[in-house]
């Protein structure tokens, strides 16, 4: 039909010549109209399609918010794993009285039930993967913000202990604590797009995270939590020497060179006055290193002379197992940094007696045992050898500790007057 | 700018909004604007570049039509010398510089060590191409030479596809630019489905496997035979999924703006032959090769000899279009080597099928031919993706040695990554078969609202909790 008819039609009116009788005034009007009828049309319906997009888009914000929320809360009631001890921390419940600070060797080298044990203070290991002493003095500060002042801080230090960070190893761990200033502050510094992890919905779990921490998120709120592999915050390495050593070796065949940053040492230096601030006894330890590694360390001197400098400066210990009894046997190292659980197991246990001693000496008067400041681990071993001390004065303090730490961590109940044995093997790596 | 990007979730938005606000007039400029701003994300000053190709492109368009005969061709050839001038000091310099001393020293003259070291502008061989599409159709007479500069500039450099196609030709897109687009609610619709599947197919499956294949190619010695095996096939995934989702995303933004571009992947990993899979792989490619290069030369209208030397030299350049490496230059001769054979079997391969029993249409016949294929296609993906040619004959002797089922992990790809990756290929090929043959996506479209709204917010959910973000730059950029 053409347009033509159809109007016609519509007005029932046809001249001689078929045109549709009207002015032509009337028909450009009516066409004026329908045309601007039609443009509405187009426009309502366009808007109708922005609209309805934009709900879709504010859908799928929302439900970005509610997952945002739901893994938050989950994160933060996950009871084992790094999340389990980041929780411990933010949630105040751990209050040791013994705290350990440093990197992933601190986090793998000291067994804190090793030294409750033998020492009957509680411990605690705040060492974190990937960590520089920066990151390191941002823990242990949110440690000391929401936790009872401890009694003594170990901080284990690295050759690399004076390197700033470059860019923060594993972020998502601290996404659920951003709001966090302590942990929030620091991190900012070493990271300017931290702000998107802290203020943009999942993005701190979806873009930065590589280790699906959502999917815990999310089971933890169903009750589901991971196998634990964290004791006291300590994490065991449980695999044997692998050949990580010789291809290190072989790319860096010079051997390799620890910068000295500024910012480094400005870190390690408010560590210390942190302490010093906080009156909390503060012990510097290199703990073991695997002895060809030491060799590889170009610039080795010039770090331990400036660990000695800051020990001297502030009148605090530094305790050096640089030439630990194994540092040459690959059976206790998992690769020249790191001890395995069995090497962790045996350096705890060294470390608990000489702390024991530490203890012993500074609760006797001073004329009779000032303990030197700067020891070597031999040096130490030999000394407690010689002098034979041992901090298990009362039995009954003992049976109490073990029996705390059991109930702790076994759920076992202890008759008085019977000592029983951890049912795990303490340092064996196993849970 | 990325799309897998934050800066991009932002400025997409931004772009449309005002594009369908302002008036037709306008609309070109602020998509040149934008397309502008999306190409100096990247190197700003690499945008001068660019300034030059589509200069000298245009202003040859303009003198290719006006004159006739011998001085035509002459323009034509200066042309294409100045825009390929401008591609091989920028790509592939420091490649024949490299090459020459080291043929120098085959003959005993040692050449003093020259180290050219030029960041390739993202995208150049992209944007060269679809210049001198553009020359080369107006001296055929199939294009009018554009007058307006900012219609010419806005076809080299449309935002999706600037840095990695489609390439497209003056046919089909320029004339775009000249329409009016209204707004309209389907073909957004369509267009943003695009980009989620897209999305998808970058950020779930590709990103993903590329923190395996990244690995073990990166470090081929280190790896036993199973991580090689595995890393061959997951790379085949990867780039399939990389590029094709760059498309997708390329074609989805532009729908949104009402703009069609050319479809350039069609299943590629469902081809029955080598010679079909060229059809379906980069096809903007293929075809601007096939239009430009092979079909010149004489394509197939010669004597069996020169054909074979035809499809060699096309394939030839196809590699070496990808990169400035010998590795690119063996993958493309190897392709151009896998269709001689092709032809020259197929008599012999009819009559083992005819001879066994297997009919020409039988499942069985086309699954042999599809997993032969693809497992040809495989191999030279290893030629493609190895950082050398030592490298590649160690990949190629070791892909059977020492398989290690408790090693199969790398530094960067944990174990707990490896269902997610194998669940995304599966969910890719499932996703490839319900949008292509079952029309999932009408289907949909048929469903009430809170249905289709449910099953289209889950996509984007999983697309945003499964994505891998580790501003990867999708692979044919540097291309």
């Amino acid at each position: 039909m053409r347009y033509e008819d159809s109007f016609a039609d519509n007005t029932g009116r046809r001249t001689e010549t078929g045109i549709v009788e009207s002015t032509q005034g009337q028909w450009e009007e009516r066409s004026t109209d329908m045309r601007e009828e039609s443009e509405k049309e187009k426009a309502r319906r366009a808007m109708d399609g922005v609209r309805r997009i934009s709900c879709f888009f504010i859908l799928i914000a929302l439900l970005v918010c509610v997952l945002n929320v739901m893994i938050t809360i989950g994160l933060r009631h996950v009871k084992t794993g790094q999340y389990g001890v980041s929780n411990r921390i933010m949630q105040g419940r751990v209050n040791a009285q013994i705290v350990i600070t440093g990197s992933s060797r601190a986090l793998s080298h000291y067994d804190p039930r090793i030294i409750e044990l033998q020492t009957g203070r509680s411990a605690f290991n705040l060492g974190r993967n990937g960590s520089q002493s920066d990151m390191q003095l941002a823990v242990l500060r949110a440690y000391l913000e929401h936790n009872q002042k401890p009694e003594m801080v170990i901080h284990n230090l690295d050759s690399f202990s004076f390197e700033a960070t470059r860019q923060v190893y594993d972020p998502a761990q601290y996404v659920p604590y951003l709001y966090d200033e302590e942990l929030y502050k620091p991190l900012r510094q070493f990271d300017h797009n931290i702000w998107r992890s802290r203020y943009l919905p999942l993005y701190g779990y979806v873009v930065t995270d590589m280790n699906f921490s959502w999917v815990l998120g999310l089971g933890a709120l169903t009750g589901w939590s991971p196998r634990e592999e964290y004791f006291e915050g300590f994490n065991p390495r449980t695999k044997k020497w692998t050949d990580e050593f010789q291809s290190f070796k072989s790319a860096n065949p010079k051997g390799v060179y620890w910068p000295l940053d500024p910012e480094g040492e400005r870190s390690v230096e408010n560590l210390i006055r942190l302490c010093k601030e906080r009156n909390i006894q503060l012990i510097f330890v290199y703990s073991p290193e695997y002895a060809e590694m030491q060799k590889l360390t170009m610039n080795r001197v010039e770090v331990f002379t400036r660990f000695h400098e800051l020990a001297k400066r502030y009148k605090f210990p530094f305790w050096d197992y640089s030439d630990w009894t194994y540092a040459r046997n690959t059976q206790y190292f998992q690769n020249s940094q790191h001890l395995n659980a069995e090497g962790a197991d045996v350096f705890s246990k060294d470390l608990a007696k000489r702390l024991n001693g530490y203890f012993s000496a500074q609760s006797q008067p001073p004329a009779i045992a000032q303990p030197e400041l700067v020891m070597s681990g031999a040096q130490t071993a030999n000394q407690e050898g010689r002098n034979g001390v041992l901090s298990f004065a009362d039995i009954s303090t003992i049976q109490r500790l073990i029996s705390g730490v059991l109930k702790r961590w076994a759920k076992f109940s202890i008759p008085d007057g019977i000592i029983a044995c951890n049912p795990r093997p303490i340092g064996s790596g196993q849970p | 700018m990325l799309f897998n990007s934050l800066e991009f979730a932002i400025f997409f938005p931004v772009v449309v909004a005002i594009y369908f606000f302002l008036p037709q007039r306008q609309r070109v400029r602020w998509l040149l604007a934008a397309s502008c701003f999306f190409y100096m994300a990247f190197i700003p000053v690499y945008i001068l570049i660019l300034l030059v190709t589509i200069l000298i492109d245009y202003f040859a368009g303009m003198w290719i039509e006006r004159v006739e005969g011998r001085r035509r061709t002459q323009l034509l050839w200066l042309s294409i010398l100045s825009t390929c001038t401008v591609l091989f000091i920028f790509k592939y310099l420091g490649f024949f510089t490299i090459s020459f001393e080291g043929l120098a020293g085959l003959f005993g003259w040692h050449l003093p060590h020259t180290v050219v070291a030029i960041i390739l502008p993202i995208g150049l061989s992209f944007h060269t191409f679809q210049s001198l599409s553009y020359v080369v159709e107006v001296y055929r007479g199939n294009q009018k030479a554009e007058r307006n500069f900012i219609v010419y500039a806005t076809y080299v450099m449309f935002f999706p596809q600037l840095v990695a196609g489609p390439i497209e030709r003056p046919q089909h897109l320029l004339h775009q630019f000249r329409e009016y687009h209204e707004f309209n609610y389907a073909g957004v619709i369509s267009g943003l489905k695009r980009m989620a599947w897209g999305f998808f197919k970058k950020l779930v499956v590709a990103d993903r496997l590329a923190l395996y294949v990244n690995d073990v190619y990166g470090a081929p010695r280190s790896h036993n035979g199973l991580q090689l095996t595995l890393a061959t096939f997951f790379f085949a995934y990867q780039i399939y999924c990389d590029f094709s989702g760059y498309s997708d995303i390329a074609l989805g933004t532009a729908q949104v703006l009402g703009f069609r571009l050319m479809e350039n992947f069609r299943t590629p990993y469902y081809s029955l032959s080598i010679s079909e899979f060229w059809h379906r792989w980069h096809i903007s490619l293929s075809t601007w090769f096939k239009d430009y290069v092979y079909l010149p030369l004489g394509g197939s209208r010669v004597n069996g000899r020169r054909h074979v030397i035809n499809l060699l030299i096309t394939f030839g350049i196809s590699g070496l279009w990808h990169g400035a490496n010998w590795t690119y230059v063996c993958w493309g001769l190897l392709n151009g080597v896998y269709l001689v054979a092709g032809s020259f079997t197929k008599h012999w391969r009819n009559r083992i099928f005819s001879a066994v029993g297997i009919g020409e249409q039988t499942i069985v016949r086309k699954a042999i031919m599809m997993t032969s294929t693809f497992l040809l296609t495989c191999l030279a993906w290893i030629v493609f993706r190895a950082k050398n040619l030592g490298d590649v004959a160690y990949i190629v002797t070791h892909l059977s040695r020492g398989w290690n089922i408790h090693e199969i992990k790398t530094t960067q790809f944990m174990l707990r990554q490896l269902p997610v990756a194998v669940a995304a290929i599966i969910a890719l090929e499932i996703g490839q078969l319900l949008w292509d043959r079952l029309a999932i996506s009408s289907g949909l479209g048929r469903l009430s609202l809170p249905l289709r709204w449910g099953a289209y917010a889950t996509f984007v959910i999983i697309v945003i909790m499964f994505g891998v973000y580790q501003k990867a730059q999708f692979i044919y950029f540097q291309f």
